[in-house]
């Protein structure tokens, strides 16, 4: 009982610090190495840029839409830890590895329209669920080693 | 401050009142006191190694070899030191809570060390420290962590030593026998064994992070398996009670270790921009001292080295579809495909556009003349009563073993899907409904 109360004052909190601090500098972007360049073989990553997450911590689902491509697909999640017992968010940037086959890639690379969207599920708390997006599809191809 | 912990004995102790005296919640070991771990005005002085004789290599927790005795004998010996004591557990915790975000919520670093690249580097320091004063409390200075190689499929256990004696942490969520690569309530699941080893090949910024991001390694297996290991209310699942339970040095001997594996492969070197970081401060058994990153790169300026490296698995060369009709093999594949799928090491299986309804354990299984042979599972976290009605389709990926491939190759292997919603509800098998299926070989 006085754990659920907690868990409901801590999910309107957090609806509150969203609906109203959500950032307009949100930003996603795909790097992957340059077609035929000798970082090939590298895996593609997902940079999100300044996207709020609840200081209690989250699980960020990055999903996409694009022609030929279930929908939505997932290319990658992220883990971030946080403190139970605090309230409030923070903008966090982070880099996670595709987790989704080359094909997918291909098909975002090709379609014009595809679009991204970021999922902020709080830990403990699925009922404070956040969507955000779409995101156009910003590819950066890297040629560099580092 | 009043702590997450705090707050859990408090709430722990007032179910005890009112349910005669039995408690229902695990009791509070530890509690951090996020002040700053050296006293104002404390005198620290510069860090210097104090010249290795030998390089020691840090071991598995699973090698036989690993000496258990007296690591335990040496957490006995730091929990029982009051908390005052900078060696002790307790101010251990409280140096791991200071430096995130809950006492340094906005601060620029190095004070917030997580989230960006002081991660791996302010964690080593962290680590050596606290194993240099496990070894002064032992008096043998020897004594190095064990890693919890938890990329391995066979290790997903958390070490039986951690259940026991000083090394236990009562406030876990894992239980023994279960593997840490699990559905973790109200956070998700990832994939450590196929996820881990691609890593490696990444560069510093996607792996470690850069001076305003966190890398790959700390969002993805770094922070699942805190939350595997903790939970939503243990000391692992919270960043400033963390280091309170002695497996978050298990673990972060293995994180470390990925950074020294991404350090021994194919000529990386580490971005010049780590060596302006800091300093930080650490007790080094005897008095706060402040070292430099640079002092920590490569280990073997601290002693040791880690026995085995995780190596990018090589690329996925081959690719190619199978022919299916209502989730039937049709074909055979042609025999220059039959002959890749022959000298195959290592199979990857996509499927596209899966379809299913509702959430818990989806596992995809070939069936044939000689059974059913597990694909892979996927896991749907419940999300809303009226998502949860409706269809929805996802593409999955599965390493499978060669000879699971060859199975599901052959003409009239037939896929089902079995959903587990939970441990008391009967799993539901039924034909699976996909648009492709893809095996890629190396």
């Amino acid at each position: 009982m006085y754990r659920r109360s907690w868990q409901i004052l801590f999910a309107a909190a957090f609806t509150i610090l969203t609906a109203t601090g959500v950032s307009a500098a949100t930003s996603v972007s795909i790097e992957s190495a340059a077609p035929g360049s000798t970082t090939e073989s590298r895996p593609a990553v997902v940079v999100v840029r300044d996207l709020p997450i609840p200081l209690a911590g989250a699980t960020v689902i990055i999903s996409a839409r694009a022609q030929g491509l279930a929908a939505p697909t997932k290319l990658a999640t992220a883990f971030i830890v946080g403190s139970g017992g605090l309230a409030g968010s923070r903008e966090r940037s982070f880099r996670s590895i595709v987790d989704a086959s080359p094909s997918v890639i291909e098909a975002l690379a090709h379609d014009p329209h595809a679009t991204i969207t970021l999922t902020v599920r709080p830990t403990g708390h699925p009922e404070a669920t956040t969507t955000s997006g779409p995101y156009g599809v910003n590819f950066v191809y890297r040629t560099h080693v580092n | 401050m009043k702590s997450r912990r705090t707050f859990i004995a408090l709430g722990a102790s007032a179910a005890a009142t009112s349910l005669g005296g039995i408690p229902l919640l695990a009791r509070a070991q530890l509690t951090p006191s996020c002040t700053q771990p050296w006293p104002a005005g404390a005198k620290t002085t510069p860090w210097s190694a104090p010249g290795y004789q030998k390089l020691i290599d840090r071991i598995s927790a699973y090698d036989p070899s690993y000496n258990w005795t007296r690591l335990t004998k040496a957490y006995a010996a730091m929990r029982a030191l009051p908390a005052s004591d900078p060696r002790s557990l307790a101010a251990q915790q409280n140096v791991h809570a200071w430096f995130c975000q809950t006492c340094m919520s906005g601060q620029p670093p190095p004070y917030d060390i997580h989230g960006r690249w002081t991660f791996f580097v302010w964690h080593r320091a962290f680590l050596h420290f606290h194993e240099h004063i496990l070894g002064l409390l032992v008096n043998d200075t020897t004594l190095r962590l064990p890693y919890w190689d938890w990329e391995n499929p066979s290790r997903q256990n958390l070490p039986n030593q951690y259940y026991q004696g000083a090394l236990n942490d009562t406030t876990r969520a894992l239980q023994p026998g279960q593997s840490v690569q699990r559905n973790v309530p109200g956070v998700g699941f990832y994939n450590l064994i196929t996820g881990v080893p691609p890593e490696i090949a990444l560069n510093f910024t996607d792996f470690g992070g850069d001076a305003t991001s966190g890398g790959d390694v700390e969002n993805n297996p770094h922070g699942f398996v805190h939350m595997s290991v903790g939970g939503l209310n243990g000391d692992m699942g919270n960043l400033e009670l963390a280091a309170g339970d002695p497996i978050f040095f298990a673990h972060h001997a293995n994180v470390d270790r990925l950074w020294y594996s991404w350090e021994n492969y194919n000529g990386n070197v580490d971005p010049a921009g780590l060596n302006s970081l800091g300093p930080f401060t650490f007790h080094d058994g005897n008095s706060w001292r402040t070292i430099t990153p640079a002092q920590m790169i490569p280990t073997t300026k601290i002693g040791y080295r880690y026995d085995t490296v995780v190596s990018p698995p090589a690329p996925f060369r081959f690719h190619f579809p199978l022919v299916v009709l209502q989730n039937r093999v049709l074909q055979r594949p042609v025999p220059e495909n039959l002959a890749a799928l022959a000298e195959a090491n290592t199979v990857a299986v996509s499927l596209s556009h899966v379809e299913y309804t509702g959430a818990g354990a989806f596992t995809i299984l070939a069936k044939d003349a000689t059974g059913s042979h597990v694909v892979g599972t996927f896991f749907v976290v419940p999300h809303g009563k009226h998502a949860m009605s409706k269809a929805h389709a996802t593409n999955v990926r599965f390493i499978v073993p060669a000879a699971t491939a060859k199975v599901l190759a052959q003409p009239g292997a037939s896929f089902t899907i079995q959903r587990s919603a939970g441990l008391l509800t009967a799993a539901a098998i039924t034909p699976a409904k996909f648009q492709g299926i893809t095996l890629s070989v190396r």
